[in-house]
């Protein structure tokens, strides 16, 4: 059959899960650079004024050379502050560039391959799944395992264990009611999240608020007003039905709350993983990481696209392949339909002829079906509820020859099978399934198209 | 395809890091901080008011013209980074990856289990050992942004988020249920281990859960005897590289009786293969050259084992033990071939690896790595059929079967399909088999039925006529 098209690669698509891989570096890189451009912005706006200013003030004779001195000591640590932050934010640009450099050889080798079947492509593509499996690990929180995978496979450069682990902690400190290490995160992403129109910060607060009003002391209350006041009421404009739940909690401690179920919503435990779930989502969005784990998605199509309705008609498969009787029947129930004399050769009388010892008889070869991945321990049940591929075409061995019992099989196998078992496959072929032996000249030519 | 490599062209552009970095930026903070620095010791050294006010004069332009070429540095990364960008968009274009429609979140257990099972069998038995450990103190992730709702049912009842799967990893303290897939759990023989990272001791509506199930569905016992199996396989593999099947034969005649069940020849194929080995003798195999070796070593290697195998494979054996004969001559004769021992070192080798998964229950390949290759293989499709969907505005949903193609190589085919080509449909039901017309052409029972004048019928793809009662069931 002529599916050799979809042996060879397809390059340009077949990055579609790696697009985070140039990405994500990507973007760390450009806001490490406005990290960088920021700090220098605003400590040489600084510095030059203080310059100026103490130049003037010494000319004019009202800064003594003490106080000069003094105001230079202020410019000269700031400048230190500056390099010192400066190195720091170009140390991690060298990582990046390193890092996105040896993802680019690595996506760049795919080129050197054509076909699926290169052996060259396996150990690509099970670079690639390793990668997708520390993705996986560390958004599941497995960061040890991820590591230990990481350093057992020397791909350091093609994860990012680092991003994903910060991001793990912080949805973890909220998880345990702790708002503080997102909003430093927010703090540092200001800019970004605005241009995004997240309302994490808000939410962030918002929670504290409801934490302080949670506890019905005069000064927690007091305090949850000025936080309010402080945080909350900038958002009047985008927030306005938060805002005036906002007041109205006030009103409904948790006590009474119970009878509002918008305010006891409000006190749920829940909320906190809301807040979590949150933050992820966001923090995903901001480095364009795909909001599921990238093996999810590739195992949901590569299930669907690997499945066919056999995979789950398992009873039958497995009462196919083991312990058959050298007599089968047509499964379903009728007997096969051969025309005039076919009496089904007798292999237990070819047996008898040719050794002592009987031949076993069942279930003689591995066939292609038990690697089936499908079928597998693993993935079975995780296939279920998935579709099945769509196909058009038949996919058949090639060569296809029907033995007398209905059973057809591709020649090759026939061969090797016969082979196998001691026949000559010019004169005997050998059922794969049921180990039935018939004569070579029984055997008819099959035209799939 | 001969696509051009388009990593190439952003190799280019990464090449342009390398003359404008940050760290060029922190060279002029330098210069910047060594002009005050020296204004400082000159002023410090000669305290007077004029002096000082001159040398802060003559600071100021330096200075100036220091954070300037700073700002140049600046720019030039930023120039850089942008034109990286444009390469990037340009070469590796993104596309939006399908995330709905996936259901996997929903059976995380399944998931971390065909994982715990492949690292194993991959040999990752650290990365596995401290999977199975680190698994446990966590809670399975958040799902995806689109609604749906909660998959599992939570020990009890709590109110429904804003996200799904919250139930299913609501509160830290409370234990996750199994979902109800993953087949017969064991009891978790230690109590509900302590989330790590998360402070549940502080939640006051948290609800006791009973003890954490092993969702893993793959019991410690089990991990680890797994564990010993798995590095068992490794050693034989890694002696067979090393050409000494010893270990191996050994290891097949333990389970002979499994294999035998299975009809594997894995043992006589080692044994050929044994007899082939110390047939080249001392200088090919290296083994000592004794009376074990070498075709005298071969010869009674085959008297002491070929005998075991005369049923099923007296015909080889009989090439193989005359092949002796001419052994003087052996590449003019027609045994040359027989006994060329490389290539079936590899054949043998992934006949073991076979041969071993199967006893321990699992196939020869890690079905996540076929799996996740078809996957990357299909997804093009998927993204493609999506938005196709989009532009026409149509919802789609996908049931039994996908809506669209998805080849794959012929090596990733397991099950032998039949698409009638009369009905263009598939051919599962055996209500409806292929059936082989006469000209050994095959189209399904309904079809043949369809085309069919009362007891004859005529080929829809040659000229041949017949009958239908002279057609087969055929079995694929």
């Amino acid at each position: 059959m002529g599916d050799h098209e979809h042996s060879n690669i397809k390059h340009q698509e077949h990055f579609h899960l790696d697009q985070p891989l140039l990405r994500l570096p990507y973007e760390l890189l450009r806001n490490n650079f406005r990290a960088a451009h920021f700090t220098i912005e605003k400590e040489s706006t600084s510095i030059k004024s203080l310059l100026k200013e103490t130049a003037t003030a010494s000319v004019n004779g009202r800064a003594t050379p003490e106080n000069v001195l003094k105001n230079l000591d202020t410019m000269i640590a700031k400048m230190r502050g500056v390099k010192r932050k400066l190195t720091a934010h170009a140390d991690e640009e060298a990582r990046l560039y390193h890092q996105s450099s040896a993802r680019i050889a690595h996506l760049g080798e795919l080129y050197t391959m054509k076909t699926y079947d290169d052996v060259n492509y396996e150990r690509w593509s099970r670079k690639r799944l390793d990668r997708l499996i520390v993705d996986y690990l560390l958004r599941h929180g497995c960061i040890e395992t991820a590591r230990t995978l990481t350093d057992e496979k020397g791909i350091d450069d093609l994860v990012d264990i680092h991003i994903l682990a910060q991001m793990i902690k912080i949805r973890d400190s909220l998880r345990g009611r702790s708002v503080s290490e997102a909003l430093a995160w927010c703090q540092e992403n200001k800019k970004e999240l605005r241009k995004m129109d997240s309302n994490l910060e808000f939410m962030l607060r918002f929670q504290q608020y409801i934490e302080l009003v949670r506890t019905p002391s005069p000064p927690k209350l007091l305090e949850a007003i000025a936080h309010a006041k402080k945080y909350l009421v900038s958002y009047k404009g985008t927030h306005p039905e938060e805002l005036r739940k906002v007041c109205g909690l006030l009103a409904y401690p948790p006590r009474t709350a119970g009878d509002n179920a918008a305010y006891a919503e409000l006190y749920s435990q829940d909320r906190w993983n809301m807040l979590a779930n949150l933050f992820t989502e966001t923090h995903n969005q901001l480095l364009s990481l795909p909001p599921i784990p990238l093996l999810h998605i590739a195992l949901s199509i590569g299930i669907s696209a690997l499945k066919t309705p056999a995979c789950h008609q398992h009873t039958a498969a497995s009462t196919e392949y083991t312990g058959m009787s050298t007599s089968m029947q047509d499964a379903t129930g009728s007997p096969t339909r051969f025309p005039g004399n076919r009496e089904p050769f007798d292999p237990s009388h070819l047996q008898r002829q040719r050794s002592p010892v009987p031949v076993p008889t069942q279930a003689t070869v591995s066939s292609p079906a038990s690697d089936c991945p499908i079928c597998s321990t693993e993935l079975n049940e995780l296939a279920r509820s998935v579709p099945c591929a769509h196909h058009t075409k038949s996919h058949v061995d090639s060569d296809l020859l029907l033995l007398p019992n209905g059973n057809a099989f591709g020649l090759e196998r026939l061969v090797a099978h016969a082979v196998k078992s001691g026949l000559q496959p010019t004169e005997y072929v050998r059922d794969l399934k049921t180990g039935e032996v018939y004569r070579a000249s029984e055997l008819k030519k099959v035209f799939i198209t | 395809m001969g696509d051009p490599n388009p990593m190439a062209a952003l190799e280019v552009d990464m090449a342009r890091f390398r003359r404008a970095s940050l760290h060029s930026a922190v060279r002029d903070v330098e210069e910047v901080l060594d002009l005050l620095v020296q204004a400082r010791e000159q002023i410090a050294n000669a305290p007077e008011s004029h002096r000082a006010s001159l040398t802060m004069t003559k600071l100021q332009n330096p200075v100036m013209a220091g954070f300037d070429t700073i700002n140049n540095d600046l720019k030039e990364v930023s120039k850089a980074q942008k034109a990286y960008g444009r390469a990037l968009d340009k070469n590796f274009p993104e596309h939006e990856l399908p995330t709905e429609h996936n259901n996997l979140h929903e059976k995380w257990g399944l998931v971390n289990r065909a994982l715990a099972l492949h690292l194993l069998r991959e040999g990752h038995f650290e990365a596995a050992s401290t999977f199975l450990g680190e698994y446990d103190n966590n809670l399975p992730p958040p799902g995806p942004p689109t609604p749906a709702p909660p998959p599992i049912p939570t020990p009890a009842s709590k109110p429904a988020s804003a996200s799904p799967s919250n139930s299913a990893s609501a509160s830290a303290s409370a234990s996750v249920p199994a979902p109800a897939s993953v087949p017969a759990p064991v009891p978790a023989p230690a109590p509900a281990p302590a989330s790590a990272s998360v402070s549940g001791s502080t939640s006051s509506s948290s609800i006791s859960a009973p003890p954490l199930p092993p969702t893993l569905g793959l019991h410690p016992e089990r991990a680890r005897e797994l564990e010993v199996r798995f590095k068992d396989m490794y050693r034989i593999q890694g002696e067979l590289k090393r050409r000494n099947l010893e270990p191996a034969i050994q290891w097949a005649r333990a389970n002979h009786a499994e294999l035998a069940s299975r009809g594997s020849h894995l043992e006589y194929e080692l044994t050929k293969l044994q007899f082939m080995w110390l047939y080249k003798g001392a200088q090919v195999n290296g083994l000592p050259d004794d009376e074990h070796n070498g075709r005298v070593g071969a010869l009674r290697h085959a008297q002491a084992h070929f005998p075991a195998f005369r049923a099923t494979h007296r015909l080889e054996i009989q090439r193989l033990i005359t092949s002796l004969l001419y052994a003087s001559n052996l590449p003019a004769s027609p045994y040359d071939v027989l006994l060329a021992p490389a290539p079936l070192f590899d054949e043998v080798t992934a006949s073991f690896t076979r041969e071993f998964c199967a006893l321990v229950n699992l196939s020869a390949e890690s079905p996540l790595y076929v799996a996740a290759t078809a996957g990357a293989i299909a997804l093009p499709r998927l993204i493609k059929y999506r938005a196709y969907m989009k532009a026409k505005r149509t919802e789609w949903t996908t049931e039994n079967e996908l809506a669209f193609e998805t080849p794959l190589p012929r090596a990733m085919m397991y099950h032998p399909i039949f698409v009638c080509p009369v009905s263009k449909e598939p051919i599962m039901d055996p209500r409806n088999p292929p059936m082989m017309l006469a000209c050994g052409h095959v189209i399904c029972n309904d079809s043949l039925n369809k085309i069919r004048r009362s007891t004859r019928y005529k080929c829809p793809y040659c000229p041949a006529e017949g009958l239908v009662s002279e057609t087969l069931v055929i079995k694929l």
